[in-house]
């Protein structure tokens, strides 16, 4: 990582330090536990920053170091980007690997749930622009992030979105590997995924995106499916189930069979089911929810859209709306956050 | 960043908080015990002369060759285990590379990594097999070929043939496990008494020589027998507690210093760089087959990935290897104008972004191996014995394109010219895991990346 300064190395006595736990950094309370890792939350004692501590279990389970931390590892040391969460540090204490992250205080997910909140349509072209570069980022970068959701963008005390949980996060390797279909949370899949295709491309994160985008203007889910076979049902009752003619091929994937066929919607229906979204917006959404991932736009596309060109103007990330009271934070705690979604 | 420790790469240590300095210092109050602090920055790549080095702490002289011999045994059951998988070739080239790395800050043990002799825990994580299935079980975690460790053992036990159900001499600890343990050991006696009486399978069969008596007691059914872990069992703790040890052998670097962009393997860059120059079938083949011969080689752990291919390359254009024998695909030979050509138009600096000096000890290198190692390689079953054109040994081919290649410039790196710079870099010591369990280590990616891109 070429963030910190290596020679900062710290005397090392210390008197408070009870466990052997780097003196760089203090660990104050525990925030949450999943099943792989347990969160704490700390300072960074040389320059008083805010952190988080991910502790991960080692050696416990019966595969060894979790996927879910290698992944973590692996992409988030490479990636910095003001819209991508920073892996400060990382390092090992007798059986434990420990990753230092920045500390973000809130998820999108807290903001579109607390209805005494308003969003001004300057505020969601400002999270959805964030969230678009954060993305543009990975992507250039050759990481396909498969977990985009409202509660995986966390957002920084200063207004910042950052994309966290690279848990599920893979690199694009070669054309002619298998990759699996069973990623990103039901709500946010995208239909080649639910279809099962064992082939994707980055058009995955782009149609979560576009979810999120439509989440944040109905303050509701979009697409709440019940089980998978039900997400099927309400993506094509929302957005028209894909033939051969819209998606060429499309009926050759292994789970397309037995659909319910829905007509596309018309600019109509969903100019009145976002009665607030300009026409920019709309077609924006249309872009990032096209059912074939060929048809569907790249992140490049959608940050050049007219759409954040257009008046308003984006808030400035420090004026964005927040989270008034204190409330206890969930950074980094993937499991938890996973089981809050699912009540 | 660290700029102050020697070479530009930080090992780097408060002496009066070594570890060493720990130990001798017993201190009353536990509070203010200093805590051992290292920062552990990964180095993907080694000079040669450090990995001669560190080879030479490592494994002892007189066992030079059975290690290599080893490691050659251990690339083929990779492969065996690899090919049963249907993992991608570039799951083998992480496993060698994780492999040959242990092997540079762990002592090369042949003394007691017997199995059959010596079913304990201990002997168990000296085994170069074992050590082998635990790279190959991290390597297909980073390489996104996710398989149950409980799978690759399997295989990996299979081709080895070892029994899984066994028992070892370890006594198992926990207390689930030896109720398991003890259930087995129940109906293996229910179905052995009608047999005869000894077999009641607590004892490995092989300890009769080492376990002197623990627990030999035949039908012993009113004191508790010792519980023992079976191979699978073993093999799997050893393999888990390995994993850790690895994890801090390869310093949690999961891109190899390279950034995930670049962190494509010689495989795949080699296909991608014979389209770019636009190299016919039968060359791309021979490309293919010396990037196999070169995946358990150290030259991964010399040269990044992209250096290799283009050597592999321009090694390949220079040989012009006409004679490959490849029945299923045919195609027009260019001729020797185009091949020359071809070789002249490679700029390895801006077209590949690979240093002419990192290329070029890459290409030194595969001509030194196929010279000393042609009749092994995978190569030699492709090529006819005698070279039609000059009528001499292939060999000799490699030879003369070597003599050719006598004035190319090499890596030469200053820091670790002599013995004595060698001798104070500290990173080139056995890796004490200990630290990490006295204090606590931390890990850095690398930037020694800038030795081969200047961007960064």
């Amino acid at each position: 990582m070429a963030t910190e300064v290596a020679n900062a190395v710290s005397n090392g006595i210390s008197s408070e330090v009870k466990s052997p736990v780097q003196s760089k950094y203090s660990k104050d309370k525990k925030v949450g536990e999943g099943t792989y890792a347990v969160v704490y939350l700390g300072n960074q004692i040389s320059t008083k920053r805010k952190i988080a501590i991910k502790e991960i279990k080692t050696g416990l389970f019966k595969d060894g170091l979790d996927m879910s931390a290698i992944r973590e590892v692996k992409y988030l040391q490479e990636l910095k980007h003001p819209n991508v969460i920073e892996l400060i540090d990382v390092f090992s204490t007798s059986n434990n690997l420990n990753l230092v992250l920045e500390f973000l205080p809130c998820d999108l997910e807290v903001l579109i749930k607390d209805t005494s909140i308003v969003f001004k349509s300057s505020d969601i072209k400002s999270w959805l622009l964030m969230t678009l570069r954060g993305v543009h980022h990975c992507h250039r970068n050759f990481i396909l992030h498969r977990d985009l959701k409202p509660n995986n963008l966390l957002l920084a005390p200063d207004g910042q979105l950052k994309i966290a949980d690279f848990g599920l996060a893979r690199s694009l390797g070669n054309p002619n590997e298998e990759l699996s279909s069973n990623v990103v949370t039901r709500w946010y899949r995208a239909p080649e995924l639910l279809f099962g295709a064992k082939h994707y491309t980055v058009a995955v994160d782009i149609w979560s995106v576009g979810i999120i985008f439509a989440e944040l203007m109905l303050r509701t889910p979009y697409l709440p499916g019940k089980d998978d076979i039900d997400q099927l049902d309400v993506t094509f009752r929302a957005l028209g189930t894909p033939t051969d003619q819209i998606w060429p091929n499309v009926s050759n994937l292994p789970q397309y069979n037995a659909l319910k066929i829905y007509p596309p919607p018309s600019r109509q229906e969903l100019r009145n089911r976002f009665s607030a979204a300009t026409d920019n917006a709309l077609d924006l959404l249309i872009l990032m929810t096209q059912m074939d991932p060929s048809r569907r736009c790249d992140s490049t596309q959608a940050l050049l859209h007219e759409f954040f060109t257009e008046a308003p103007r984006a808030t400035d990330p420090k004026d964005l709306p927040k989270k008034k009271e204190k409330k206890p934070v969930n950074e980094g705690n993937d499991n938890s956050n996973a089981k809050r979604r699912k009540v | 960043m660290s700029n102050q420790s020697r070479n530009g790469d930080g090992y780097q240590r408060n002496p009066s908080l070594s570890p060493q300095a720990d130990g001798v210092t017993p201190t009353g109050s536990a509070s203010s015990v200093p805590i051992a602090n290292i920062t552990q920055i990964a180095r993907p790549y080694f000079t040669s002369s450090e990995l001669r080095y560190l080879h030479n702490k490592s494994i002892k002289e007189s066992e030079k060759l059975h290690y290599s011999r080893t490691k050659h045994q251990v690339f083929q059951f990779c492969f065996q285990i690899i090919k049963q998988l249907k993992f991608p070739l570039r799951v083998l080239s992480t496993t060698m590379n994780y492999y040959q790395r242990w092997y540079l800050f762990n002592k090369f043990d042949i003394e007691q990594h017997d199995v059959e002799d010596k079913l304990t825990l201990a002997a168990f994580e000296k085994d170069p097999y074992v050590i082998a299935t635990t790279c190959l079980f991290l390597a297909c975690k980073n390489e996104d070929c996710i398989k149950k460790l409980k799978d690759i053992q399997a295989v990996a036990n299979k081709i080895r043939e070892i029994d899984e159900s066994k028992y070892t001499n370890e006594r198992t600890t926990s207390s689930i496990l030896a109720a398991a343990n003890a259930a087995n050991n129940n109906t293996n006696g229910s179905i052995t008494t009608a047999g005869s009486v000894n077999n009641a399978a607590v004892v490995p069969s092989s300890s009769s020589n080492i376990g002197s008596g623990i627990g030999v007691s035949s039908g012993s059914s009113s004191i508790p027998a010792p519980v023992y872990y079976t191979v699978g069992e073993l093999h799997r703790k050893a393999t888990l507690s390995l994993e850790f040890k690895l994890l801090q052998i390869i310093k949690f670097d999961f891109n190899n210093g390279g950034s995930t962009n670049l962190k494509l393997t010689t495989d795949q860059l080699l296909i991608q760089f014979c389209k770019k120059i636009n190299i016919n079938y039968k060359f791309s083949m021979f490309c293919w087959l010396v990037n196999y011969d070169l995946i358990p080689t150290s030259l991964p752990l010399t040269v990044p990935p992209h250096c290799i291919a283009l050597a592999i390359i321009i090694v390949t254009l220079n040989l012009k290897p006409f004679d490959l024998k490849i029945a299923h695909f045919k195609d027009v030979n260019d001729s020797e104008t185009e091949i020359s050509e071809k070789l002249d138009n490679i700029d390895s600096e801006i077209d590949f972004k690979c240093p002419e000096v990192l290329v070029n000890e890459a290409i030194i290198f595969i001509l030194d191996f196929y010279i000393h190692e042609y009749s092994k390689s995978l190569l030699s079953q492709y090529l006819p014995l005698i070279d039609e054109k000059s009528g001499k040994d292939q060999v000799f081919k490699f030879m003369e394109l070597k003599s050719k290649f006598n004035d190319l410039r090499i890596l030469t790196e200053k820091s670790s010219s002599t013995q004595d710079l060698l001798t104070q870099d500290h990173y080139l010591n056995i890796w004490d895991y200990s630290i990490a369990a006295k204090g606590s280590t931390r890990f850095m990616s690398a930037n020694k990346r800038r030795k081969f891109a200047k961007e960064l």
